[in-house]
């Protein structure tokens, strides 16, 4: 199967401090991949590497066969979109409806063309959106058990209902592959839990490849085929979930 | 003790700060001097005060005051409004558009953007330093007397007031929620507008509701200067000492103002009520 996701021998330094050092995997489509580590081994930053929201300062990074780092913005922009992004937290614009967050999931599709400047203005909002995206984005709240809070502004959700709505922005894309940065960090266990849970349903139902990061080692095997453990910039494992050792692991990485 | 035990309460106070005290004082007592403040004087014009007074009121009288003449007024009050609300309005809207220009990462992120940046808010801060009078008096030799001038008065003033605050109202908003519709491929025009735009409009709101009242009370003095509005019949009634009728059109002015003063008070209390 072909790679979505290369990296090869990436590093990346804030200042004069080396973050990333000689990082190098790849990922194939259909596959998922849980990231651990402890804080400040590099993990978000990896992440925020293979989007290219930072820069990195050796190495290639390939999204799709494109190699990120040489990319004008509008090819960015047509790579980014086929990758759904969650973050612990922060996702969604707080004083927006639910539903107008989700509708904003299909801005990413709709920058290949002039014209799509003005299509772009009618998804600030489900206000202004159109009836075929109003309808993709309820259900791609149903998908996520939130369209009865479509209407209900995002500040005024619990964090795991944000987080579910963040995935429902990212289903809105209809992504290839999503990156989740510690999405069940800011949440209780039971709501870190269905979070995850639902990432893994859905991911499996859609053929969507996954990367999240996580401090749960048992998110990070239950919900992964595969996974990598970061250590100080560096990845110090890298197999299948099926295959580790749960008691060594946590001794070692929890 | 030893000084290093002493809590800082009982320490010695920082020289820095006695020296500053005394400089304060010192600036004070200079800029008094300067300003020509008489308590003295000030009392001893009581004279021409209680004359003042004596000849503005009663302000209406049947014999003094013409229907035509407080009709006049009228107009000139409405006019008033009129050009603080159209100057209000085309402010907001260029001040807006500099803003989005001037906030610092908003619209680009490159070194030349950096430039534009800087002119933009050099822009807005020769609109906000210059003050009113001044733009009235430029305004109204170049279109002429009138209205027009005023309300392009207003809306200078007004860019420069809301293009600096709407700048730094957007520069603060969180741009986590814009990072992530960026890192899901969105444009950064629609991030602006998507994500910062909603998050900073209670605060453009309420700077929009602070400029109308600001040009309110402004577009009255533009009259001063031949700039249109009531100002300008205040100004004439003055300068014949027709006292009675100046009280007429300040007790209007004061009307308006306060009555706009307490609608954007209610607004603003309405729009922070929506935000926790």
């Amino acid at each position: 199967m072909a790679a979505i996701v290369t990296a090869e021998d990436i590093a990346m330094s804030y200042g004069s401090t080396p973050i990333l050092k000689g990082v190098s995997f790849a990922l194939e489509a259909g596959e998922s991949l849980s990231l651990i580590g402890s804080n400040g081994a590099g993990k978000s930053t990896l992440i925020r590497c293979l989007l290219r929201l930072e820069p990195i300062t050796a190495g290639r990074i390939s999204l799709f066969g494109r190699e990120i780092q040489n990319l004008k913005p509008s090819e960015l922009r047509s790579t980014r979109c086929r990758v759904g992004v969650v973050f612990q937290r922060h996702n969604l614009v707080p004083r927006l409806s639910v539903l107008s967050n989700v509708v904003q999931g299909a801005l990413g599709r709709n920058t290949q063309s002039f014209g799509s400047i003005i299509s772009g203005i009618t998804l600030w909002s489900h206000i202004t959106a159109g009836s075929a995206h109003r309808d993709r984005a309820m259900e791609c709240l149903e998908r996520v058990n939130l369209a009865d809070l479509a209407h209900r502004r995002a500040d005024s959700l619990s964090g795991g209902q944000s987080q579910r709505v963040a995935i429902a922005r990212a289903l809105m894309q209809d992504p290839d592959l999503i990156i989740a940065d510690e999405p069940a960090a800011s949440l209780d266990p039971i709501a870190g839990e269905e979070v995850m849970g639902l990432f893994s349903e859905l991911c499996r139902e859609a053929g969507v490849s996954l990367i999240f990061s996580t401090h749960n080692i048992s998110h990070a095997v239950d919900f992964a085929d595969r996974m990598m453990a970061m250590k100080s910039g560096r990845i110090s494992l890298d197999g299948r979930t099926g295959s580790v050792d749960l008691q060594a692991l946590k001794a070692e990485y929890a | 003790m030893h000084r290093a035990n002493v809590p800082p309460r009982f320490g010695n106070k920082p020289i820095a700060g006695f020296l500053a005290v005394i400089l304060f004082l010192l600036v004070s007592a200079w800029c008094f001097d300067g300003s020509g403040f008489s308590i003295a004087q000030l009392l001893g014009s009581s004279e021409y005060l209680l004359r003042f007074l004596r000849e503005a009121f009663p302000p209406i009288d049947e014999h003094r005051l013409t229907f035509e003449q407080f009709h006049r007024y009228w107009l000139a009050l409405i006019e008033t409004f009129q050009m603080a609300f159209a100057g209000t309005l085309l402010g907001l809207v260029i001040g807006f558009i500099l803003a989005l220009f001037a906030s610092r990462g908003l619209m680009f992120e490159s070194r030349r953007s950096n430039f534009l940046q800087w002119s933009v808010k050099m822009l807005i801060s020769l609109f906000r330093t210059v003050p009113d009078l001044v733009w009235a008096i430029i305004f109204v030799m170049v279109v002429g007397l009138g209205a027009f001038a005023g309300t392009l008065t207003i809306m200078v003033d007004t860019i420069g007031f809301c293009g600096r605050f709407f700048a730094e109202e957007m520069e603060d908003v969180d741009r986590s929620s814009a990072e992530a519709l960026s890192a899901s491929g969105a444009r950064r025009f629609d991030t602006v507008f998507a994500a910062v735009v909603p998050a900073a409009t209670p605060g453009l709101i309420t700077t929009s509701l602070f400029a109308f009242e600001k040009a309110i009370r402004s577009s009255v003095v533009l009259g001063l200067v031949g700039a249109g509005g009531i100002g300008l019949e205040l100004q004439s009634l003055m300068n014949w000492m027709a006292y009675d009728r100046a009280m007429v059109i300040i007790g209007m002015i004061f009307a308006l103002v306060l009555m706009v003063e307490q609608l954007s008070s209610y607004l603003r209390k309405l729009v922070m009520k929506n935000e926790r």
